[in-house]
């Protein structure tokens, strides 16, 4: 039996974790692993000089930069300018999403007419559209906000669309025999069985909005994270840009991680194992 | 070794049983508080030759297990299976097993599906396997098939494929899980019918496990009754009743309706028990 | 598609619903068919004849057509498209001879499962541009980095849905395996790997779309040639029909390459077409 998403490809889940005593096993060798790879790069580095370091920086000195970092306000700033536009799109996106997602999902007239439209706007590489939204929007913030707000939104009303199609018509039955009906019946039985897919949703649309904060601030301004990055990189100052491009490792899984244990918290139910692939 | 398995019930081999279970026990370790679950416990059963034993209990007494462990898929905990004399050390040649979910491949065809254990047995040299093939196909109805993917069957005929499947690798015994668990209730007679029939015609020695009282009865040369908690044998009857068993002739029969009686009221006992202890 | 559209939780329908519920396959089709025009024609009147919408901004379908002709004619498409169509290749044969047998290793060895699956998981939730600087400063500003993006964006998807599908291989079939004397070799030819298979082509089909967007963001972001370079310029230039007319081929790459993704798969895999019953 195949699950087939709103992406229209099977979904892979990252497998929860278990605590188990036969885990943290796991935990130490991976930890062993990693700090093995690091050992081994700062040896190759700084101590048989194999690799140029302005190159590849070792690890102490990117870890340096790491710290230095943090302690700067002008990094902070960035961080706020970049996560104030990625909120302020993504709420719209989620907003708009949720909506135009329940809407179609519901009417079967509207997921005819429009979901064909949807499912194409879904698969298209929309950061092609990025030097048209500076375009026409300019080099601030509005721009970026447009353009994480265009990237979130399609995964958002997809998988709603695709939770309020799965909510099981015996379902809605069950809460019409015991007379609920209208807001009523949408507030207690569709909201909550198509949350966790809206939440799933979210979750690969925080992934792609920060995509088009960091993209649109690549192309254009001087604010944020991405500009930072890109700064560094472009000073060739290694040891700052890989420094920068683990800030954005620990945003991004944050950011998952935050919305997974949100979905947990609120659709204990919910099983992430029924969305896994195919056969 | 399995070439000489076509033959009547209660040959030469009627002195020693063919399977010999001896105080079996399986338990696992539950990882998450550090104890054991005992999945069964303690059983001792004997089957002969060209025997059809069903296997009667409520879900979760650990008759699945039971037949795991004489198919060879788990190990025993403490306890032995025998069969032939021979300790089961694991899966082989002399013991095929049709499952309650089919287990077809779904990327195989009907006819490759019926050869798969010829191939994993590496019996594929010659030509006359694919006759074995194709007859074994034809004796299970499904002839016209033999191009179609499983996703294209129904249950009943998936099962059909199942049973197929086991009967061409020709085994002594045919260990069968609950076959007729995922079938919908009017193909189920008939497939009742139709493995009594094919059973009876190639004399093969069957372990059935199912929990449909009915079933045990009208399939079994004897019941074993299975008690949940930990899984152990309740006890063990001998059906008596004629073969061939027509379903509408022997639903009147005082023996059957004594048996069902009997069945309905040792099991109901354990399914209460099981549903307190849940 | 079709029993998506057919099914959902609203049962009481009527007039139109009932209407396009009842239409056949080749109905539907036209009706949608029937769709796109009149939006292309909207489109067209608002923006193109009416004015409604500033035309440098929004270009319409007429406009967006030509801009096509002109790139075209110009050679300008065919020269960045070629550029384009290298990188994107050749990031995808890397991340398929990569992510295949690592994908298989994580499937059939734990230890590697455990080690590689985290580190996997870590870099494949981070969004690929972020590693998009780094390329440039070490591959220059030629094909390189691009080549790098798209690789790096395709090979977890495949990767990661490889090890899922060994990881959830069905258990009864692995024990009909067994129970006829399969050996492991044999396990992992006949059970293991073809069971993979729809997960595999699973994988190729997000990673189509996951490297098409990693070409177009490294060629957008500091590239002089390709799809993206050729967008950014035209936009910049005030020249949006052809900016759009761009977008469009790269769109029509993108699906296409679906496509094809989905036609080996019924190739190779016939079992996973959608049942017939």
């Amino acid at each position: 039996m195949s699950v087939t998403s709103a992406t229209g490809t099977n979904r892979i889940v990252r497998p929860r974790r278990v605590v188990r005593t036969g885990e943290a096993k796991w935990g130490l060798l991976l930890f062993a692993v990693v700090a093995g790879i690091v050992l081994v790069w700062e040896a190759a580095v700084s101590w048989f000089q194999l690799v140029p370091a302005a190159f590849l920086p070792p690890p102490s000195e990117i870890i340096v930069a790491f710290v230095r970092l943090l302690g700067e306000p002008e990094f902070w700033a960035a961080f706020a300018y970049s996560m104030t536009n990625v909120l302020i799109g993504l709420a719209m996106a989620i907003v708009v999403g949720v909506v135009v997602g329940l809407a179609v999902g519901w009417s079967p007239v509207l997921r005819f007419t429009v979901a064909p439209f949807l499912w194409l706007l879904y698969s298209t590489p929309k950061v092609a559209l990025a030097p048209l939204f500076i375009l026409v929007l300019g080099l601030g913030n509005e721009s970026k906000i447009a353009l994480v707000f265009l990237l979130a939104v399609f995964p958002i009303i997809l998988n709603t669309m695709e939770g309020a199609v799965t909510v099981s018509p015996s379902l809605v039955n069950a809460g019409r025999v015991f007379g609920v009906n209208g807001v009523y019946l949408g507030w207690k039985v569709i909201f909550p069985a198509t949350l966790p897919y809206s939440l799933s949703g979210i979750q690969r649309g925080a992934a792609l909005g920060f995509t088009g904060e960091v993209l649109g601030e690549f192309l254009g301004g001087t604010g944020g994270l991405g500009h930072l990055l890109e700064f560094a990189a472009y000073q060739f100052m290694m040891a700052e840009a890989i420094a920068m491009v683990i800030v954005m490792v620990i945003i991004a899984n944050l950011t998952l991680w935050l919305i997974s244990a949100l979905r947990r918290r609120l659709a204990p139910w919910y099983d992430d194992r029924k969305i896994v692939g195919a056969s | 070794m399995t070439t000489t398995t076509i033959e009547p019930a209660g040959g030469e081999a009627s002195a020693a049983p063919l399977i010999s279970v001896r105080d079996l026990t399986v338990s696992y370790d539950v990882a998450r508080t550090g104890s054991k679950l005992i999945a069964i416990e303690g059983v001792d059963l004997d089957v002969r030759e060209g025997e059809f034993v069903t296997v009667l209990g409520p879900s979760g007494c650990g008759k699945t297990t039971f037949m795991n462990v004489i198919a060879g898929l788990v190990k025993p905990t403490a306890g032995q299976v025998l069969v032939a004399g021979e300790p089961v050390t694991g899966p082989g040649p002399d013991r095929a097993v049709v499952f309650q979910d089919y287990a077809l491949l779904p990327w195989r065809t009907v006819f490759d599906n019926v050869k798969f254990g010829l191939e994993m047995q590496k019996s594929l040299r010659g030509g006359g396997w694919r006759d074995r093939v194709q007859e074994a196909i034809e004796l299970v109805g499904l002839s016209g098939f033999e191009h179609s993917y499983p996703r294209e069957l129904s249950g009943g005929m998936q099962q059909r494929v199942g049973l197929a499947r086991a009967i061409v690798a020709q085994p002594r015994i045919l260990l069968m899980d609950e076959p007729l668990g995922a079938v919908d209730a009017l193909t189920r007679e008939v497939m009742r019918a139709e493995i009594e029939k094919l059973i009876a015609a190639t004399g093969k020695t069957v372990l059935f496990i199912t929990h449909s009282i009915e079933e045990a009865i009208l399939l079994g040369d004897r019941i074993v009754v299975f008690k949940s908690h930990p899984g152990a044998i309740k006890e063990v009857i001998e059906t008596g009743l004629d073969r061939p068993r027509s379903e509408r002739s022997i639903q009147s029969d005082p023996r059957f309706l004594e048996l069902r009686d009997h069945l309905w009221d040792a099991l109901q006992g354990e399914a209460a028990a099981a549903a307190v202890s849940k | 598609m079709s029993t998506f559209l057919a099914s959902g939780p609203n049962l009481g329908r009527g007039g139109i619903a009932a209407w396009l519920a009842g239409l056949s396959g080749r109905g539907k089709a036209l009706v949608l068919a029937g769709e796109v025009v009149v939006m292309l024609v909207v489109w067209e009147l608002v923006v193109g004849v009416f004015g409604w919408i500033n035309p440098v901004f929004f270009p319409p379908p007429s406009a967006v057509a030509q801009g096509f002709v002109e790139l075209v004619q110009s050679g300008a498409l065919a020269a960045n498209l070629t550029v384009s169509i290298q990188a994107w290749l050749t990031g995808f044969a890397i991340a398929v001879v990569i992510g295949i047998p690592v994908g298989l290793l994580m499937g059939s060895v734990l230890p590697v499962d455990r080690i590689v699956g985290p580190i996997a998981w870590t870099i494949y939730a981070t969004p690929t541009i972020a590693y998009q600087p780094l390329a440039k400063a070490w591959f220059g500003f030629g094909i390189g980095p691009v080549i790098f993006l798209v690789t790096i964006s395709a090979l977890f998807p495949i990767l990661l849905n490889i090890a899922a599908g060994m990881r959830t291989t069905n258990q009864s079939i692995i024990n009909a395996g067994r129970v006829y004397g399969a050996n492991r070799l044999q396990l992992y030819r006949s059970v293991f790997l073809p069971s993979t298979v729809p997960f595999l082509f699973a994988g190729l089909r997000q990673a189509v779309v996951l490297a098409t967007i990693g070409m177009v963001v490294a060629e957008l972001a500091g590239s002089s040639s390709g799809m993206g370079a050729l967008i950014i310029r035209a936009a910049n230039t005030y020249q949006t029909d052809q900016a759009f007319a761009a977008i469009a081929v790269v769109v029509v790459w993108s699906v296409g390459m679906t496509q094809v993704v989905t036609l080996i798969e019924r190739w190779v895999a016939p079992w996973t077409r959608k049942g017939r019953r």
